[in-house]
């Protein structure tokens, strides 16, 4: 295991405990688990069974004559995956790479695509029935990705409709 | 033995001693429950579609024993015999027969080593009631076991029985140092040895005896091949390209090391070390590359009939001679190349070979001959279709493809002989005056070529009027792993297929002019269409550089140069699968990872070449 992925199980281990923690005292045996990802200053989640792994950002290698949104290729451990950048998938406006970017790795419909997201937050336990379908008029980023939108206190989480990405590729 | 042949005898035996162990089973049970139609008819049947098999291997000495059980067996299910024991016993010794039989053939391939004669009288006395079938049959049982005890299926015969049957030693001493042996405490002399102190045999006498023991058979429990699932080579194939992939990584890292610690000796040692990895990584590679191979005879196995049957059609006369049957190549390009192969054939036929009144008339020999021959030159497969038939006319081609628009005028003048022939690949294209059931819809030549092409091979086409013509296909050894030439444009990687590529050169600005708006480099009295990679891929260009290389590439006599700024090095790629939406880029056919690790696009030279020729034609036609 590299010392990237030794950081990134870490801390993905770190923050599954302290949500864990935190969801103890609710107590409800109906929960969801995301992945929380920031993008912007939005709140993205993803359905933690369909993520394989966060990495930190690598080189990826560009792909002519694709839709802007896909970054390009990357090598995962001798297989080649395409990464997509969230940021203009979701039409927000671009920003620059830092450390806390990260590429999270998802399996869709049984294939490994990378998202691009500015930051990896927590994992986090989210009830049922705190999960409401996505407003019917919305300016929200990525309204025609989401699955649904999750209020935790008074955080908004926007459920990511994993199966969707994959139909946007398929159209573009 | 052909090894379809030997696939078949394979799963003939495996079948066949499948049934015999039921069968034993079974004629045990109906024993004891004889008036059971439904276990007769089962036993009945599987004789029978053994005898089937038998018949079809051609083994006429287990058919015969297999055929008169069965009639036995016949008897007995339609209750014109009555089930007994005496019956069941020359069954049962007719199984032991057979069980023997089938280990002959294993080990010889043939049926002729076990003697079938004493149980088919046996059989046959059984039928015709010359043996009383009440009478327990403990008598023939013995002298049926006989020739069992004769086959290789049995346990190898000891030392000393050996001895014996050589006349190397008497009986009596055998069996004297078999007593003295078995008084002995242990650890025992063994057998021989007792026998050289006793001096009843010679040291000589001895090793013969050793010898021929380890000479005897072993007992047939193992095949000397076995079947596996092209699956399962398939991903030991992967693994071994992620392994060359890891190689070439370690090989990079290693180089970089050297240069900058030369002195270090561990840095020595890891260099030898890797140069030992390296050859054993190539070894590997090979050897997984030779378990996927297959001879091109199973490719070529269709086309006798084909030809046959097509002759008679368009009664035609001809003879088709194959030669190389015996080259090997990839599982995978095996596959692809079968249909492109089958309308080569069928065009020769239909369009090259004349009738025999036709011939007659040009002074050939009535019978056209069709040649088709194979071979390995260097890494790629070669396989030439020669008929000698009216062959091509340059001057029809150039009609045609004039009216159907697929050239300009303008560059058919500039073309070469050669490359004026090879326009019959292109999509669209059908010199047949007539279109017959057979070929001429002026969609196969374009197909036979798109499919080559998907395996990274070429197709050629020569001819000489009222000689004949000639097809060459030239196919990769393996379609997973390919030489490629590593070049950069804007800092980005790409792989060019070094299987397509002629030459690079070095040329200066001023030395692309340009015709009809697109750009074109003179090299040595050709005009080379050329395309620049950063173009063509959108990628974004700091300034104008003052120096190119150019890559010349070509896929049978077209060719194209692609304008890059570095050439970088030669490497051995592994093509992986790329995400589904990547493969439909025009002009990328995949990817690989470098040695360092890097994810590089590997250039589709064909659809380049296409395209450039498209751009081409359509800029001459302005």
């Amino acid at each position: 295991m590299s010392a990237t992925e030794q950081q990134v199980q870490s801390h993905y281990q770190a923050t599954a405990e302290n949500s864990a923690d935190r969801l103890e005292e609710k107590n409800g045996d109906d929960l969801l688990q995301f992945v929380i990802c920031l993008i912007g200053s939005e709140e993205f989640a993803v359905d933690v069974l369909s993520v394989q792994e966060i990495n930190r950002i690598v080189e990826v290698t560009r792909v002519p004559k694709t839709p802007s949104y896909v970054e390009g290729v990357i090598n995962l451990r001798g297989r080649i995956i395409p990464v997509l950048d969230l940021r203009k998938l979701f039409g927000l406006s671009g920003a620059q790479q830092t450390t806390q970017t990260r590429i999270v790795v998802v399996s869709v419909q049984a294939r490994l695509v990378g998202l691009i997201v500015d930051s990896v937050e927590e994992v986090l336990r989210v009830p049922r029935s705190a999960i409401e379908p996505p407003p019917s008029v919305g300016t929200m980023a990525g309204a025609e990705f989401t699955q649904g939108v999750g209020r935790i206190d008074d955080r908004l989480l926007i459920l990511v409709d994993l199966s969707r990405l994959l139909l946007a590729r398929e159209a573009a | 033995m052909s090894d379809e042949m030997q696939e078949i005898l394979n799963d003939f035996l495996t079948e066949s001693n499948e049934m015999l162990e039921v069968l034993d089973q079974r004629f045990v049970t109906l024993e004891s429950d004889p008036n059971n139609t439904d276990l007769l008819n089962e036993i009945f049947r599987a004789m029978h579609s053994m005898k089937g098999s038998a018949g079809f291997l051609g083994f006429n000495h287990l058919v015969d024993v297999a055929h008169r059980g069965e009639n036995i067996l016949n008897k007995l299910r339609q209750a014109e015999m009555a089930v007994n024991p005496a019956i069941i016993s020359v069954i049962l010794e007719t199984i032991d027969v057979i069980k023997a039989i089938m280990a002959d053939i294993r080990e010889s391939g043939t049926d002729n080593h076990v003697a079938t004669a004493a149980i088919a009288s046996k059989l046959d006395d059984i039928i015709n009631g010359t043996v009383s079938t009440a009478a327990p049959a403990a008598a023939p049982k013995v002298e049926a076991a006989a020739p069992v005890q004769e086959t290789p299926a049995l346990p190898p015969p000891t030392l000393g029985e050996i001895l014996v049957n050589e006349g190397l030693a008497s009986k009596d001493q055998v069996l004297d140092a078999l007593n003295a042996q078995q008084h002995q405490p242990d650890p025992k002399t063994p057998l021989g040895e007792i026998l050289l102190q006793a001096k009843a045999i010679t040291e000589r006498a001895l090793d013969q005896a050793l010898h021929k023991q380890e000479k005897q058979p072993k007992p047939a429990e193992e095949d000397a091949t076995i079947r596996v699932e092209t699956k399962r080579l398939d991903s030991v194939m992967n693994l071994v390209g992620e392994l060359v992939l890891g190689r070439n990584r370690l090989i990079k890292i290693g180089t970089q090391l050297e240069q900058n610690h030369e002195a270090d000796p561990q840095v020595r040692v890891l260099s030898e070390t890797l140069a030992q990895l390296n050859l054993v990584t190539t070894d590997l590679q090979l050897a997984v590359m030779k378990t996927r191979m297959l001879p091109i005879k199973k490719v070529f196995a269709k086309l006798p009939r084909m030809v046959r049957d097509l002759s008679q059609k368009l009664n035609k006369q001809v003879h088709l001679e194959m030669r190389g049957e015996e080259t090997e190549l990839d599982k995978s390009v095996a596959d692809e190349i079968g249909d492109p192969l089958v309308h080569l054939v069928r065009n020769a036929i239909d369009h090259g070979i004349e009738t025999p009144a036709e011939r007659q008339a040009k002074g050939k020999q009535a019978g056209g001959q069709l040649t088709i021959a194979a071979s390995q030159e260097g890494n790629s497969i070669v396989i030439r279709i020669n008929d000698d038939g009216r062959g091509i006319q340059v001057e029809k081609i150039k009609a045609k493809a004039l009216a159907k628009g697929l050239i300009s005028e303008a560059e058919l003048a500039t073309m070469e002989h050669r490359e004026v022939l090879n326009l019959i690949f292109l999509p669209g294209f059908s010199t047949a005056e007539q279109v017959t059931d057979v070929s001429g819809r002026g969609v196969g030549m374009d197909v036979v070529r798109t499919n080559i092409r998907k395996i990274n091979g070429s197709v050629d086409l020569e001819s000489e009027p009222g000689k004949g013509s000639q097809v060459i296909i030239k196919l990769p050894l393996t379609i997973a792993i390919i030489q490629a030439l590593m070049v950069e444009v804007e800092r980005s990687i790409f792989a060019i297929p070094l299987s397509t590529v002629i030459e690079a050169v070095l040329i200066s600005r001023s030395d692309i002019k340009t015709i009809n708006g697109r750009e074109v480099l003179h090299l040595r009295d050709r005009v080379l269409p050329l395309i620049r990679l950063a173009q063509e891929f959108d990628i974004p260009t700091d300034k104008e550089r003052e120096r190119f290389y150019v890559v010349v590439a070509a896929l049978g006599d077209r060719r194209v140069g692609v304008v890059v700024d570095e050439l970088r090095s030669q490497e051995e790629v592994v093509i992986k699968s790329i995400w589904d939406y990547l493969e439909t880029i025009k002009g990328v056919s995949g990817a690989t990872i470098t040695g360092e690790g890097k994810v590089v696009l590997i250039l589709d030279t064909s659809e380049l070449v296409q395209n450039a020729q498209a751009w081409h034609n359509s800029g001459m036609a302005v």
